[in-house]
Formats: structure tokens, C-alpha cells, sequence
């Protein structure tokens, strides 16, 4: 044994020997986060910094955590700028609120002349496009809901089959599909009255309400003259006017 | 016997002697302690594992949920019993081999009560629901730098023994000893740092967890292992070791392969492609490390066949360098990119393999080292011969079934989950006998591990036998050539005795 390699100096160094052996790799890895952090580089951790952000701010805003006190405080001022503030004009005639004043002036306007409209109708016996038929087929899925899968009609509207109002004049049923209709109408020689009567479905265009009027008036029976497009646009000016009644539709 | 080599021999037994008495009270302690946390970790253990077959057992209790049952188990055998043994085996080790006495126990002592004090904060932590999530990292994050100082403290001593040992030949244990010392905080500092501190994306963090236990299991328990089985195998035969170039290949292969693997577990994650390629080729080579050290441990103890029959530590040593034969095997089988390890990724597989290298290897060997230094320290022998059979026998019994459901069940419930146009619950069907069977091997070994525990507890309540005759499993052994050595039937039985034989 060689007593020189055991004394108090070498196991002292060797005591900082070993836990700097041990420590090594995480003085390394010090080094390696002090150093050399990377920015955000990934296409992932770019897209997730505003994410990040937006989870900083939302936090914050919790961590602030406004009193009952305060919102109390705000609400007046809140519920002033609210009924200080004016609606915005409405530019589409689908949007017009019922009862606003642009509603009343379309109700208090002229009532439109359909003679030409009905005069453009082709005769009962003109063929009709099948691909016509087949997009109004498609419309009709909306229709179905209450009058019917077959124009049977049902608890909430009237039958479409054998109805003399369809296979009557053109302008009655864009103007019904633009307006709606509400109170008591008789059909096929029945009366009816529904509490809500009938919404308008103007948000179609006028292909797609020419499309669906005319396979209305070809099937379950009925048999007439195709709907066209340009008669639904020249009663365009009917959207946003209040549901139409009995009264004013042309008799069949 | 000339008066010149009596006196070394006596001055030698005095030394050897006086390293077992200064070392005496850490090692009992890191034994006991471990037995102790491998009784309760195999009790978590059959509880996870009951429940994977019948899912209702004790569902009533939030704290014994199986997402904090298992990783509990789990984490309390691997630093509750694993490390405590391994630092018992590494603190006499290092002592004996270094030949110097050990200045530091009281710092020992109170490092490895802290240490303990960590684990049950730690289990308390993951049982309430704060686990990290992080498989063998679960323990709450305040943990892992009081394992880190504790760690320091425990093996800077024998750090400083080895730098101030007497000059000449460094023992093959030593060369594992001190690797697995310098790995472990590699690893250790690494996983954890990289993991708690500076969180990269969670896919690389799932990679880095993964690496951790690998290398836990090959940089850190294997070396400690092999550290002890080549001391015992030459020692308790008293032959030299079977081949030198044999056992350097074996350490250094270790040291090339073992820190790559891990990573295949996850396999067809989106991380760079080659990393878990890598790791499934290092683990697949980790059978070249295995069979060096198998087969040099092997060749040194079969041409005695009568002292691996008769002496405990050199039967459960044997037996657990059986396993790492398997555990070789098993790492070949169960990591081949494209054929089972996709069938491996999630099923009983995995934790299978980890069992096989904490229990089937690394728990068997450090029982023979028990068996082999408690003697020496307490300067008793073990009670009875039967309480260590019991030990041995559900032991292995436990294992074989863990290994073979590691093996096969783990593959039939993968191929179950490959079947992604069946239903869920055809893997669950499948497993299903394998999960009843690993609750079983559990029964097994907890039954074993108990009588160990209680068996340890006595000596080192200095209950054991005031004997110069070990307690050996063949009982007319010690009519034959005595099974330590020529030193005696116990190192310390001091100058004054004669020899038993």
C-alpha cells in the first residue's frame, strides 16, 4: 500500500473532482439554454405565438378579476351608448324588420301591377325542361316540411295538389313566395286559417323560385304552364312588404 | 503456514473486518429499507395489475386509481427498493475492492433517510394526484433534485476511495461500479433537466422520458449488477474470472451501445426518423453486452457446480444472470422495427421487459449480493435455510410467469390492437389471461419478498446466528471445501479464530 495516494488533500480533491464528474452535463446544458436559445422557428411555433399571446391576454384579464362593483358601475354608461346609438340602414329588402319604418313605407307603396307578368305566361302545353323541374325538385325539399312530400299539405298549410290557386295566375305565386301569406283562404273548396300563415322565402333566387314554382305546378297532379325567371325578377320590388292576404291576389 | 503471511492474512482479515463495521449500519439500512419499499411496491403492483383484468377492484377510492396505482409501483421499485440496493451494493463494493475503510457513514446514513423521505413524499404525491405523468418520473418535480443531492452524498465516498485506493489492479466490478456511479447523474441531471427546466415540444419530451428509462435500466442497474456478480462469482468459487478480454469487451460494448437505446418507443411518432431506429438497433445489440458478462459469469461458477447448489448468494447471483440472458433475448425479440415492435409499443410488452431487467435481473442479483454481505456487516449468519428456499422458489416461479406474458401475452394483445377494423375489446380479450397471470406472479412475489423482509429485519436486529457455519441451502455442504474462500465461513470471523474447516 502507498500511503502518499491517501491523504486529506487528495480526497478533498478528488471530493470536487467527483461532484463536478457528476455535475458535468448540467453545467452543459446551462450552457446549451443560456447560449444558444433558439427564436421560434417551426412553421408550428410561429402559428403558435399569437396563440400564446392571446392565452397571455385572457389571463391577465382573468387574473384582474373585475368586481361585481365595478361592471355595476359600467353598466349605465354601457346601456346609454347602447340606446344612443343608431341602427345601421338596411341596404338588402330580405332584411327589412317588420314594423320599422322602412317596412311601413314598403306596405304604404302602390301596389305592383302583375298584367304583365301573367300576360308572359306560355300556354299550359309548352314542354318544360327537365332540368327545370329537377332544381325546383330539390327546392322543394324546403316546402315539404309543410305543405307536404306530395302537395298533400298538412297541419300548419294548405294542400298544394289540386289547389286552383297554383295552376292560376303566375303572379300570385311569386308574390305569395316573395311576401308571404297570412289569413283565411279557401282552397279546393275548403277553408283554411292558420294562426302564423306562411313566411316569405324571398333568399331564393330567381331561378331557384322559378325552378321550384314550376315543378309546384307540374306535379301531384297539377298541370300548367312553366314559371320563368325573368317574371320572378320584374316582382323583385314585392321582398320586404308585409304578408300578403287573400284579397289581394288575382282570383283563380 | 509461515508466520510472515499468517500476519498478512490476519492484518488483511482485520481490514476487510473494519470496512464491514464502518459500513455496517448504511448498508443494513439501504437494505431494509429497500426490502421494505419492495414489499409495499409489490403490493401497489398487484393492485394495478388486478385491475387491469377486473376493472371494478377497488374502484371506489380516487387514491387508488390505476393511473396513480401504477406509476406508484412502479416508482416505488425502482428508487424505493432498486436504487436503495444498489447503493448498499455500491457503498460495500467500493469499500471492499478499494480497501478503505468508509469515513462518511454518518453522512450516508442521513442522505439515505432523506432519500427515503423523497420516496414517500413522492408516492404521497403521485397517490393525491400530482404525479408529473412522466413514466419513472412521476414523483412530484420538487423530488428530483433531493434524490440528486441525497445520490451525491451516498456515492462521493466511494468515489474518494476509489481515487485514494492502494495502487495495482483494478477489479472488473470496479470499472462498473464507478461507470454506473458517472452514468447515473449523466442520465439523471439530463432527462431531468432537459424534461422540468427547459420544457422543449412535448414529442421530443416524450423521446427523452423514454430514453431515461432505457437507460436507467442499461447505464445504471445493469452495471451495478454485473459490478456485483463478478465479484461474487470469482469470490465465492474462488476461481479467477473466466476470461479478462471477454469482460472488456462486454463493459465496453455497454458503454458504446447502452446510452442510444430507448428512443423506439416511439416508433412512427413524428420526431426525427432515425432516432427510434437507433434506439431499436441499440437495444437489439444490448444481447451482445448481455452474453459477454453472462458468459464469463457463467464459465466462472459451472465448474463448481456443488457451491452454486449450496450457497445462496451464488444461486439466486446465477439466477439472475439467467435473466439477463433472457432479458437479452427478450430485447432482440421484442424491438424489431416492422415485425413486433409495433406489437410491443403499447401493450404488457413493455412493462414485461422493464420487470425482466428490475426483477428478473437486477433484483435477483442484488438478493445474492444480500445474501452475501449481510453475514459480513452484522457478523451473523441467516437464520434458516428454508426461509431463503422460500425466497428463491416463488421468486422464480413469480418471474417466469412476468416473462413469459412479457414474451407472448404483450404480442398477442398487440396483434389484438393492430386489428383496427375490430372492436377495442378484442386486445382486452386477448390479454385478458395474461393480466390474471402477472396478478398471480405478483401473489408469488410478494409471498417471497415478504419472508425476506422479515428474514432481513432480524439480522439486523442482530437476530441472526452466532455462527461460524454459513447457513447454506444443501445441508452437509460445509463437510466439503468451505464455499467463501479460504478465508473462513465469514470474512470478519476476525484473527483470533481459526478457520472452520
Amino acid at each position: 500500500m502507498d500511503p502518499s495516494r491517501d491523504n486529506p488533500l487528495i480526497r478533498f480533491t478528488t471530493f470536487w473532482w467527483g461532484i463536478g464528474t457528476f455535475l458535468i452535463f448540467a453545467v452543459l446544458l446551462a450552457v446549451i439554454w443560456l447560449f444558444v436559445r433558439p427564436e421560434p422557428t417551426s412553421l408550428e411555433d410561429a402559428a403558435a405565438q399569437p396563440r400564446y399571446a392571446t392565452k397571455a391576454k385572457i389571463d391577465a384579464a382573468q387574473a384582474a378579476n373585475l368586481s361585481p362593483e365595478s361592471i355595476e358601475a359600467a353598466a349605465a354608461t354601457v346601456a346609454k351608448q347602447l340606446a344612443d346609438s343608431k341602427p345601421i340602414a338596411v341596404s338588402i329588402p330580405a332584411q327589412v324588420v317588420p314594423g320599422s319604418d322602412t317596412a311601413k313605407k314598403l306596405a304604404a307603396a302602390p301596389a305592383v301591377d302583375t298584367k304583365a307578368v301573367d300576360a308572359a305566361t306560355a300556354g299550359s302545353d309548352a314542354p318544360i325542361d327537365p332540368a327545370v323541374m329537377a332544381s325546383g325538385k330539390a327546392s322543394y325539399l324546403v316546402c315539404s316540411a309543410c305543405h307536404g312530400q306530395n302537395g298533400e299539405g298538412g297541419p300548419i298549410a294548405p294542400p298544394l295538389a289540386d289547389s286552383e290557386w297554383v295552376t292560376g295566375p303566375v303572379s300570385n305565386l311569386i308574390r305569395i313566395q316573395l311576401r308571404g301569406l297570412k289569413g283565411p283562404i279557401k282552397v279546393a273548396g275548403k277553408d283554411y286559417n292558420f294562426a302564423v300563415g306562411m313566411a316569405a322565402l324571398s333568399y331564393q333566387n330567381d331561378e331557384q323560385i322559378a325552378g321550384v314554382l314550376t315543378y309546384v305546378r307540374n306535379s301531384f297532379g297539377n298541370k300548367a304552364s312553366a314559371v320563368t325567371a325573368a317574371q320572378v325578377a320584374a316582382l323583385r320590388s314585392e321582398v320586404g312588404k308585409p304578408q300578403l292576404l287573400a284579397e289581394e291576389l288575382i282570383k283563380p | 503456514m509461515s508466520s510472515a503471511i499468517q500476519n498478512s492474512s490476519d492484518q488483511d482479515a482485520l481490514l476487510r473486518a473494519g470496512i464491514d463495521r464502518s459500513l455496517r449500519h448504511p448498508v443494513m439500512f439501504f437494505m431494509t429499507s429497500g426490502a421494505a419499499w419492495l414489499a409495499v411496491s409489490i403490493v401497489l403492483g398487484i393492485i394495478a395489475s388486478a385491475k387491469v383484468h377486473s376493472p371494478g377492484f377497488m374502484s371506489g377510492c380516487a387514491w387508488l386509481d390505476y393511473g396513480r396505482v401504477f406509476p406508484s409501483h412502479i416508482n416505488a421499485l425502482i428508487y424505493g427498493w432498486g436504487f436503495q440496493a444498489a447503493f448498499a451494493v455500491i457503498i460495500w463494493l467500493m469499500a471492499r475492492l478499494s480497501r478503505k475503510k468508509c469515513t462518511s457513514a454518518g453522512i450516508i446514513l442521513t442522505a439515505g433517510h432523506i432519500w427515503n423521505l423523497g420516496v414517500s413524499l413522492g408516492l404521497v404525491g403521485i397517490l393525491s394526484g400530482n404525479g408529473t405523468g412522466m413514466p419513472w418520473m412521476e414523483f412530484p418535480s420538487f423530488v428530483w433534485p433531493v434524490f440528486l443531492v441525497s445520490y451525491t452524498a451516498i456515492v462521493i465516498g466511494s468515489f474518494i476511495q476509489f481515487r485514494v485506493r492502494p495502487e495495482g489492479h483494478v477489479y472488473i466490478s470496479q470499472w462498473y461500479l464507478l461507470a454506473a456511479m458517472v452514468w447515473f447523474p449523466w442520465v439523471f441531471i439530463t432527462a431531468n433537466t432537459l424534461l422540468h427546466c427547459i420544457p422543449g415540444h412535448p414529442l421530443m419530451a416524450a423521446g427523452i422520458n423514454a430514453w431515461y428509462r432505457s437507460a436507467l435500466v442499461f447505464l445504471f442497474f445493469t452495471p451495478v449488477a454485473l459490478a456485483a456478480a463478478y465479484y461474487l462469482a470469482p469470490k465465492v468459487t474462488g476461481r479467477p474470472v473466466f476470461s479478462y478480454s471477454l469482460a472488456k469487451l462486454g463493459f465496453w460494448s455497454l458503454a458504446i451501445i447502452g446510452p442510444w437505446a430507448g428512443m423506439q418507443k416511439l416508433m412512427g411518432a413524428p420526431i426525427p426518423f432515425f432516432l427510434p431506429y437507433v434506439g431499436a438497433a441499440a437495444t437489439v445489440l444490448f444481447f451482445v453486452p448481455a452474453v459477454c458478462a453472462a458468459l464469463n459469469i457463467f464459465r466462472t461458477t459451472l465448474s463448481s457446480p456443488g457451491v452454486v447448489a449450496s450457497s445462496p448468494s451464488l444461486r439466486f447471483m446465477i439466477t439472475g444472470i439467467g435473466g439477463l440472458i433472457l432479458l437479452g433475448l427478450a430485447a432482440v425479440w421484442l424491438n424489431l422495427p416492422g415485425s413486433t415492435l409495433p406489437l410491443t409499443q403499447f401493450s404488457l410488452s413493455g412493462y414485461g421487459f422493464e420487470i425482466l431487467a428490475i426483477y428478473g435481473f437486477f433484483s435477483f442479483v442484488m438478493f445474492g449480493s444480500v445474501y452475501f454481505i449481510v453475514p459480513r456487516v452484522t457478523g451473523r449468519e441467516w437464520l434458516s435455510r428454508r426461509l431463503i428456499k422460500i425466497h428463491f422458489l416463488f421468486s422464480v416461479y413469480g418471474i417466469i410467469t412476468v416473462a413469459a406474458v412479457a414474451l407472448f401475452g404483450g404480442l398477442q394483445q398487440g396483434i389484438g390492437q393492430e386489428e383496427w377494423q375490430q372492436p377495442w375489446q378484442g386486445a382486452a380479450t386477448r390479454a385478458y389471461p395474461y393480466a390474471v397471470a402477472t396478478t398471480i406472479a405478483w401473489c408469488f412475489i410478494l409471498f417471497s419478498n415478504v419472508f425476506f423482509f422479515i428474514h432481513l429485519a432480524l439480522m439486523w436486529l442482530r437476530l441472526g446466528r452466532r455462527s461460524l457455519h454459513p447457513t447454506l441451502l444443501v445441508s452437509d455442504a460445509h463437510h466439503g471445501p468451505g464455499p467463501h474462500g479460504e478465508e473462513g465461513d465469514i470474512d470478519n470471523a476476525g484473527p483470533g479464530h481459526v478457520a472452520a474447516h
